[in-house]
């Protein structure tokens, strides 16, 4: 019974994530990787910025990412970054909307962007494809009017590699979960430190009622 | 002046000082609240409900913070508190104190009430007590739902449109108290202004109820068996401090959402949610409003539990109230308990098929229990000899 019981749970959760992507701050205590967000960023300018705007971040934002202030100076020398651009322009009649909270208002968060973005396929023979239109297994309805927009070869790692397709989808996946919650970090950081204040508070508390009541 | 101290026979009393002799605060609260008389076995289940004052501290508090910065129209809503958590210092957690403090009061106040109903709280001359703490529960869930409404997203608005429906089935006043709570025939520039006053003056019209409900207490015959003061229940308090305040602290750390989206979802003409969700502590009436299937069925039901409830008092028939002198009953109420947790849960599933019928199923169950169940049960239960008091 017993070993019935724990191999369930060691099952259940490995069939649960089985193929998941992996994001650290979706767990209980993880934060946030600066590494993967600012590939993320360098994915976000050269794959999205293109249609999607990101009202919500302002330039100042992007040094919690890891981003010196020269850095972001740079950026803004350029002119305004399209990242930061409060335009919306639209793909053939359908809306790129702004994609600052799209992951806070999803259930999956991170990992339904990674779906997406990874959930490109050629169209069955049997499809009525809409003009414009693309498959995708991970929209709703399988037909959505963006084009695959990763492109192979758009971002450099650090080691100087090309970043491949699926690592692209995590990391702007990751990105555009900073975008959503900014404030993840600081608030996990300052969840920890006032567990740890309240356990270290009852210890002491219950030990000077203890001795108290049997002096 | 020499009258203060020779008044008491000459014993040793300190000469009350200067704010004292004006405004005994100090003296109230020893009256009030340290040297009332309760019962010398409370369970533990007694100090947690007193975690209430504690949730409605954080809220106020909280609420009156990001009240400064809340702007109350229909663009606005939404974005202003999004930007304040993400721009102001520890903005985000005033946001997440108020919203999870919510949840960390309707956790103590469905505790309570829970506990209440299974130790019979209202005997002894607190009939009156009771009502007072069912009142008291409707505000929380008025004020909830305002607090909701004023969200702003797509699901705050069809939440605000199914509402309106509900009060315009009112009989006679119901159409025109509909426009008064939108401000206008549907959704307009000033519905969001209405929700956020009604918030804000409910809001502290809950202080005020609650103050009554525990001078109504205060009032009551002391419970029978031996009794202590309850300055004597402080490490109990103290522990149900910290249980109340890890809770809230893990809520925050790990999800402030609680499985909904941590941000609202800004008001978009193209997302029109297909079915509103409102927060966990609403679902329950959430369901009777589906069991109801028309709004005005749904009104009358939500109502009509409130006023179940409140009247517990006279629709318990039997005498018996302390721990364990009436198992049938108590069985009941713990079945009650899980049928209203079923009933939540049903509630947030999507419309249609199983879940649906779990709805109307958990709904009639509920209302059996108040109508049936509990006059036919307590009537014929002989309770065992009472031994310990459950209650304050
Ligand atoms: C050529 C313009 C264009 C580019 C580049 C682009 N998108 Fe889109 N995106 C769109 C359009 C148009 C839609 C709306 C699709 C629809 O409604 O069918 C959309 C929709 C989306 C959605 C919402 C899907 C939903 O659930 O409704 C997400 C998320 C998204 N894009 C992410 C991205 C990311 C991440 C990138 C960069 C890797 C990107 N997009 C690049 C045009 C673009």
């Amino acid at each position: 019974m017993r070993a019935i019981l724990v191999g369930l749970a060691v099952l259940l959760p490995a069939v649960a994530f089985a193929g998941a992507p992996q994001f650290g701050f979706q767990s209980w205590f993880g934060g946030f990787d600066k590494a993967e967000l600012q590939v993320g960023f360098a994915t976000y300018q050269a794959n999205c910025a293109r249609c999607h705007s990101l009202n919500l971040v302002s330039p100042g934002d992007l040094q919690s990412l890891g981003l010196t202030p020269a850095q972001v100076t740079a950026l803004l020398a350029k002119g305004k970054p399209p990242a930061l651009s409060k335009t919306k322009p639209d793909a053939g009649g359908a809306i790129a909307g702004d994609l600052s909270l799209y992951e806070a208002g999803h259930r999956r968060g991170a990992a339904a962007v990674f779906d997406l973005m990874t959930g490109y396929r050629p169209a069955l023979p049997n499809m009525t494809m809409l003009p414009g239109h693309y498959y995708n297994i991970a929209y709703p309805g399988g037909q959505i009017a963006m084009a695959p927009a990763l492109q192979p070869g758009s971002v450099m790692l650090a080691d100087g590699k090309a970043a491949s397709v699926p690592v692209m989808a995590h990391d702007v996946a990751a990105f555009l979960a900073w975008t959503a919650d900014p404030t993840l970090d600081e608030r996990k950081a300052t969840g920890l430190r006032a567990i740890f204040f309240l356990l270290v508070l009852g210890v002491v508390g219950f030990v000077v009622m203890a001795t108290r009541m049997t002096r | 002046m020499s009258d203060a101290r020779s008044g008491l026979g000459g014993a040793a009393q300190p000469a009350p000082g200067w704010l004292a002799a004006r405004l005994p605060l100090a003296a109230w609260y020893r009256a009030v609240w340290l040297d009332h008389q309760v019962p010398e076995n409370l369970p533990f289940a007694c100090s947690f409900g007193a975690m209430v004052g504690v949730a409605l501290a954080v809220l106020t508090l909280s609420g009156i913070w990001l009240g400064l910065a809340y702007v109350p129209t229909p663009g606005g809503a939404a974005l202003s508190m999004v930007e304040y958590a993400r721009t102001v210092p520890f903005g985000w957690l005033m946001v997440d104190l108020h919203r999870d403090g919510a949840t960390m009061l309707f956790i103590v106040v469905y505790w309570a009430l829970f506990h209440g109903i299974y130790h019979a709280a209202y005997r002894n001359r607190r009939e009156l007590a009771w009502v007072i703490e069912i009142v008291r529960f409707a505000a929380f869930l008025v004020v909830g739902f305002y607090g909701f409404a004023m969200t702003g997203g797509p699901d705050a608005q069809a939440a605000m449109l199914a509402m309106a429906a509900h009060v315009a089935t009112v009989p006679v006043i119901g159409v025109s108290a509909a426009q008064d709570f939108l401000g206008g025939d549907g959704l307009g520039p000033t519905s969001v202004a209405h929700m956020t006053m009604a918030h804000v003056a409910i809001g502290f019209l809950v202080l005020l109820i609650a103050a009554l409900g525990y001078a109504a207490v205060r009032v009551a015959p002391p419970q029978p068996g031996p009794l202590v003061p309850r300055a004597a229940y402080a490490p109990q308090l103290f522990g149900a401090f910290l249980l109340f305040a890890l809770i809230f602290g893990l809520i925050i750390t790990v999800d402030p959402g609680l499985g909904y989206p941590v941000a609202p979802v800004l008001p978009d003409a193209l997302a029109v949610p297909l079915q509103s969700v409102p927060p966990w502590y609403l679902l329950v009436f959430h369901g009777f409003a589906r069991a109801g299937l028309t709004p005005g069925g749904g009104a009358f039901l939500t109502i009509l539990a409130l006023v179940l409830v409140g009247a517990l008092p006279w629709l318990d028939r039997g005498e018996g109230s302390a721990v364990g002198a009436r198992p049938v009953y108590a069985g009941f109420v713990v079945v009650l308990a899980l049928d209203v947790a079923v009933l939540a849960i049903a509630a947030a599933a999507p419309a249609g098929g199983v879940w649906s019928a779990v709805v109307d199923l958990a709904t009639i169950w509920f209302f059996i229990h108040f109508l049936v169940v509990t006059p036919l049960v307590t009537m014929f239960e002989r309770p065992r000899a009472a031994t310990t008091m459950g209650v304050a």
